[in-house]
């Protein structure tokens, strides 16, 4: 790692009392942006598939015609927003992730992307978010699917600024895009946005080099810190990574991070395939990088597959994500002594 | 454009189809036919409101083939009102050409990018919306196949069409009664269409989508009838491979190419003559 210079990405100061200490609401985070846009933008318009949400409450009070619910139409709403979006308007596409992603995959394709149309899909539900609801209401594969889309900018914060950014940056690029929101409201991480604008975040306590890394995504960035700290106790120095934007992902800048790095963990609650972790392994390329997952295979989770369940038993809990990197650290000491 | 010439231009236009399918050795000739007819009224007969020396003019009327699939129709009549050079019609399907087998909306003229069916409805309904919305003067028409209206997505949108009060939206449906193989009422039966769309909230009207009168008539009053609140369906029943006599009303026609004699015989059906 070359002098650790990322071009200004986040050395973002962040204790475990920050983590508890504020909370937000991704969906009143998303809307208050969107409302700003609104506001100045007449040719903005929201579709919902009869799903509602307190932020867009607020904004019918202001703009009630521009808030169209289509009723439960998945295919069509994508299809008319494209429509519109052909004739002029930003459209902003509203639903559960796991519905529009696969119900309504033709109409992002063909309708929205192939003509690289002004649609952004802001998309509840992100990984494990309705668990408990079972396989059709969990978001744990949609970005293995719409990765395949050309022209699709897949974005997954869980921060206030991270989402309020990546709508930012949705609007302003007029391109398709896809923005997942958890539904839990979550802790806030960041103070500010001013070290968002490389698609990913660095948090790092030390600059020393050989630093191992943790990749997360979405709400598994929080148990990654948490991990981050108990690791430090334990004279363990690593980096916690935030892809906030998966697609297009910051490929220079992961290749000059994961130079010289020699283990890195991905934590993110998605099935095996397709997903960050073979994202970040195409970025290793030979490299000396030890890479090691944590994710939900693959598989279906029938029954109630709540967060707290799910983490227990696929290892997204801070203990767990410590003790896969102890071994990590471990192998890959051992692998030095070997060589040495 | 007169009725003569209309029918004329028509025959030109199924000409050129087959030519350019033959050449490439590829293409869906028995769907184009059924609705080339229709074709020739909306771009010749002075309904669609377009500038070919403008293809995104604003002011436009939105046209969208659903049934991408037939693109071949929409192709010829585009080169031949100079959207793009009759050249490309030659490179058809061919490596790098302009022109696939289903448009795209790189294609000067073509709005949108068709060829999976369910789709088209949809996208227009969006465009009729954002008409509406901005209280814009252009309508929108979009033609589908009658085997497409079997897909569920049509009939969402044939809803939101309805509830929304779209009266500049105009669905033909190119009514041949088959799909790629079977008979629709065969199949997934779509009769009574019209009662469906009507129930959905549309107004219907009926036409022989081979007879020039009735379409000049119904499509040039399309966008002035009484019931500016509700979308309409035109059903224009059709005969797939309309033209060519041993491909009409046959389930085996779809995207065949004829071979040997079935060449000339075809050729002779449509006054002209092929030259390889």
């Amino acid at each position: 790692m070359p002098g650790n210079n990322w071009g200004g990405n986040g050395l973002i100061e962040l204790t475990l009392d920050k983590l508890t200490a504020q909370k937000f609401d991704p969906r009143d985070a998303t809307f208050d942006a969107i409302s700003s846009f609104m506001k100045k933008d007449d040719d903005v318009f929201i579709l919902t598939n009869d799903f509602n949400a307190f932020g867009l409450d607020k904004i019918r009070k202001f703009a009630e015609d521009r808030v169209v619910n289509v009723g439960i139409t998945e295919q069509n709403m994508i299809s008319v927003a494209s429509g519109m979006a052909l004739s002029g308007k930003t459209v902003f596409v509203f639903g559960i992730a796991a519905h529009l992603s696969f119900r309504a995959l033709e109409q992002i394709k063909l309708d929205v992307c192939v003509q690289n149309l002004p649609v952004i899909i802001v998309a509840v539900g992100a990984g494990l978010a309705y668990g408990p609801d079972g396989p059709t209401h969990q978001g744990v594969e949609d970005i293995s699917v719409l990765r395949s889309v050309p022209n699709l900018s897949i974005y997954n914060p869980a921060d206030f600024y991270s989402i309020t950014f990546s709508i930012r940056k949705a609007y302003e690029s007029q391109t398709p895009s896809y923005i997942r929101l958890d539904k839990e409201v979550l802790p806030q991480l960041y103070s500010n946005d001013k070290d968002l604008k490389n698609g990913l975040i660095i948090h790092q306590k030390t600059k020393v080099n050989n630093q191992g890394i943790i990749f997360a995504t979405g709400i598994t960035v929080w148990p990654a810190l948490k991990a981050q700290e108990l690791l430090k106790i334990k004279n363990i120095d690593c980096l916690v990574i935030d892809i906030y934007k998966i697609k297009p992902i910051n490929t220079n800048l992961l290749k000059e991070i994961l130079f010289d790095t020699p283990w890195a963990v991905v934590v993110e609650e998605a099935i095996d395939l397709g997903c960050l972790g073979e994202l970040i392994a195409r970025h290793i390329d030979g490299g000396p990088t030890k890479l090691s997952s944590v994710n939900l295979g693959d598989k279906f989770l029938l029954g109630s597959s709540n967060r707290e369940w799910a983490w227990n038993k696929y290892g997204f809990n801070p203990s767990d994500i410590v003790n896969k990197v102890l071994t990590l650290d471990q192998d890959t000491k051992l692998g030095d002594e070997k060589k040495v | 454009m007169n009725i003569n010439l209309l029918k004329e231009k028509s025959l030109q236009v199924r000409r050129t189809i087959l030519k350019v399918a033959l050449s490439a050795g590829k293409g869906h000739i028995p769907p184009c036919f059924s609705w080339t007819d229709i074709a020739t009224v909306l771009f010749y007969g002075d309904v669609l409101k377009i500038n070919p020396n403008k293809p995104d003019w604003k002011d436009r009327d939105r046209f969208v083939l659903s049934k991408g699939h037939a693109a071949l129709t929409l192709y010829s009549i585009l080169a031949d009102l100079k959207y793009f050079s009759t050249d490309e019609l030659e490179k058809f399907a061919t490596g790098g050409a302009l022109l696939p087998g289903h448009p795209d909306a790189e294609i000067p003229g073509v709005e949108v990018c068709t060829g999976s069916l369910g789709h088209g409805l949809g996208v227009a309904s969006g465009m009729a919306f954002a008409s509406k919305k901005d209280n814009l003067s252009w309508s929108t028409y979009v033609v589908l196949g009658d085997g497409e209206c079997q897909e569920g997505s049509v009939w969402e949108a044939i809803m939101f069409a309805g509830h929304q009060e779209l009266g500049k939206l105009i669905a033909i449906v190119d009514r041949n009664t088959f799909g790629a193989s079977d008979s629709t009422e065969n199949t997934a039966r779509l009769n009574p269409l019209d009662d469906k769309f009507k129930a959905f909230g549309w107004d219907v009207e009926e036409v022989d989508g081979h007879n020039f009168n009735s379409l000049i008539s119904t499509l040039n009053q399309a966008n002035i009838r009484a019931h500016e609140n509700k979308p309409l369906c035109i059903i224009a029943n059709t005969t797939k491979g309309k033209g060519i006599d041993f491909m009409e009303n046959s389930k085996y026609w779809h995207h065949q190419m004829p071979k040997s004699e079935q060449i000339d015989i075809a050729w002779e059906q449509l006054g002209g003559q092929w030259i390889d």
